[in-house]
């Protein structure tokens, strides 16, 4: 009998906890903190003594929803909270609050790109809940878990996509997307690394064109787009060697083993959870009207694909500009800074998207770490701008001084360390004469054949270097093409 | 209700507590006529009654997004069993 050859296409949901950016924790009065010592941010309630209550902090609420609200969830009308219950040292309770029947959004969308030339493709969103956050165990040593009850009652958002994701890419692109959105709406910081944004994900595969859906494994805390993308990738593959040995697929719990590049079980179907889930009685109802819903609706700040779209129409940036300075918040808040002080769209973009991007490739840092003031880049880009110096010169040499002497004025910068172009026709004639002296074949070649055309640039070179960047490129260029034509 | 091997194991497990074959035929002999007493309020009808889930009639009880710190680090050790004064000390658990 021939081989059946099957194709297989993955399928893929996304439970992804988002860490809400509160200054206090969700039920309880204490700070949320990263890296502070261990339990110095503790209340009662979030070490679980007897007889505390939670008391619902309303910056959660109103987070959700704008996050409810930019996915195009429904919004629901009364919040009730309710108990997982499980026994672990890092949940002193005995039990997380969290939502279950009836989370606060649910029922939603997000569109994603692959590039931002590719067709858009829309995810569904099964829900958005609210959540705390457990503490932290750590096993290194030897005879105990110790154990930091800090991070215990953070607040979080859990959002669960539909099986609606087809590739480990399309994957990367909506957590990258979820990332961008909660960024823009300033309500988390959402840095991975730090696990403000952690994801599991909930892979299955079927034989092409089978719209039944298979037997799905977890794969835990994927806690960089790099994971996401390598753990599906590799869990796809895992599944269809199974399929194609004609094994069962079980239901798993992995976790992904980034040193190793694989993945293994931290529970099988038999260790299954049973979370006895049941209402939370210590936290009356919360009630949202139709009028809040407008209020917020109305304060949404404008989201990437708008100012995207914006930067188009209204300043003319290309395609290309517009999508790499809006991919950050900062960086189209610096972008914004420089064209209120009336610098042309393309020059910003350019400044921004090429020389302060490099120094923040270099120093690995972001925007909002630069040290200088979009005030002060956009005095040193007025005067490209003006003529007082060359582009190049205010690149290289001008900014790199500046950074040095933050607090420094930009022109005086310039004029102490002699930057500034000569505005003078007969110091550049004499610098093109003499270039033109030193290369009599070539000019001869370059007014015989349009071939030589190219030659031009080893005149401007020589020009340049003679200048000691004092000459402004396009006068020289200008005055050089007369020579030679004359 | 009556309470099987199965159900009576599960949820031993769910409570971390152990048996001998003694304790059990007790603990699941009250667990049944515990049950049973819980039974006889499934023979009012609740066909229209919503389900009473809070015992106050309070709503919208929320607080500001305002942090303060409540409890010192050394007063939430106190009462553990086990501490190195910065953490809370519990039997090794691994959890894979």
């Amino acid at each position: 009998m021939a081989e059946l050859r099957i194709s297989y296409e993955c399928v893929i949901g996304l439970e992804i906890h988002i860490h809400l950016n509160t200054a206090a924790k969700i039920f309880a009065p204490e700070a949320v903190t990263y890296g502070a010592p261990p339990n110095t941010h503790l209340s009662p309630l979030t070490i679980g003594h007897p007889g505390t209550l939670p008391y619902l902090n309303k910056g959660v609420i109103e987070r959700a929803i704008k996050i409810g609200l930019a996915t195009n969830c429904s919004i629901a009308s009364k919040v009730g909270f309710a108990r997982k219950n499980y026994f672990y040292a890092d949940l002193p309770k005995g039990y997380q609050i969290t939502q279950d029947q009836n989370p606060i959004c649910s029922d939603g969308f997000l569109d994603i790109q692959l590039n931002e030339k590719a067709a858009t493709k829309r995810i569904g969103i099964e829900r958005i809940h609210l959540e705390e956050d457990a503490g932290k165990s750590s096993h290194d040593q030897e005879a105990h878990t110790a154990v930091d009850l800090n991070r215990a009652g953070s607040p979080l958002i859990e959002l669960v996509t539909k099986p609606d994701i087809r590739t480990a890419d399309e994957a990367v692109a909506f957590v990258a997307s979820i990332r961008q959105l909660v960024r823009y709406l300033g309500i988390s910081e959402a840095n991975m690394e730090k696990g403000q944004l952690r994801c599991d994900a909930n892979v299955s595969i079927r034989p092409l064109g089978s719209s039944k859906l298979g037997q799905r494994t977890e794969t835990k805390n994927l806690n960089s787009l790099r994971n996401v993308k390598r753990a599906i990738e590799y869990e796809f593959k895992r599944q269809i060697g199974i399929a194609k040995k004609e094994g069962i697929i079980e239901m798993a719990t992995l976790t992904w083993d980034e040193q190793r590049n694989s993945n293994f079980a931290i529970r099988s179907k038999e260790q299954a959870h049973d979370y006895r889930y049941f209402p939370e009685p210590d936290l009356p109802p919360l009630l949202i009207t139709e009028a809040q819903l407008t209020q917020l609706k109305a304060q949404q700040p404008e989201l990437a694909s708008e100012r995207k779209r914006r930067y188009q129409n209204e300043l003319g940036l290309s395609l290309y500009d517009a999508t790499l300075i809006t991919e950050d918040l900062a960086d189209a808040q610096y972008f914004d800074q420089l064209i209120a002080a009336n610098i042309p769209a393309k020059q910003a973009a350019n400044w921004l998207g090429v020389h302060l991007r490099a120094w923040c490739n270099e120093n690995q840092k972001t925007i909002s770490e630069f040290p200088l003031a979009p005030e002060k880049v956009a005095a040193l880009i007025r005067l490209v701008i003006d003529g007082a110096i060359s582009s190049s010169v205010a690149a290289q040499q001008l900014l790199p001084l500046l950074l040095e002497n933050p607090n420094a004025n930009p022109q005086e910068l310039a004029k102490k360390n002699q930057l500034i172009l000569k505005d003078d026709d007969d110091w550049l004639l004499a610098l093109i004469d003499a270039t033109l002296e030193k290369y009599p074949d070539k000019v001869k070649a370059y007014k015989q054949s349009k071939k030589a055309k190219g030659l031009i640039g080893l005149f401007m070179g020589d020009i340049m270097k003679a200048a000691k960047g004092k000459a402004d490129p396009q006068k020289t260029k200008k005055l050089l093409s007369e020579r030679l034509s004359a | 209700m009556k309470i099987d091997e199965a159900t009576f194991q599960h949820l031993a497990k769910l409570s971390k507590l152990q048996f001998s074959k003694e304790e059990q035929a007790i603990i699941q002999k009250d667990l049944e006529r515990i049950t049973d007493f819980f039974g006889l309020i499934s023979a009012v009808d609740t066909t229209a009654v919503e389900p009473l889930i809070y015992l106050s009639e309070q709503e919208n009880v929320s607080r500001a997004d305002e942090a303060r710190n409540t409890l010192a680090r050394e007063d939430a050790l106190r009462n553990a069993p086990k501490h190195d004064g910065e953490h809370f000390l519990v039997p090794k658990m691994i959890d894979k």
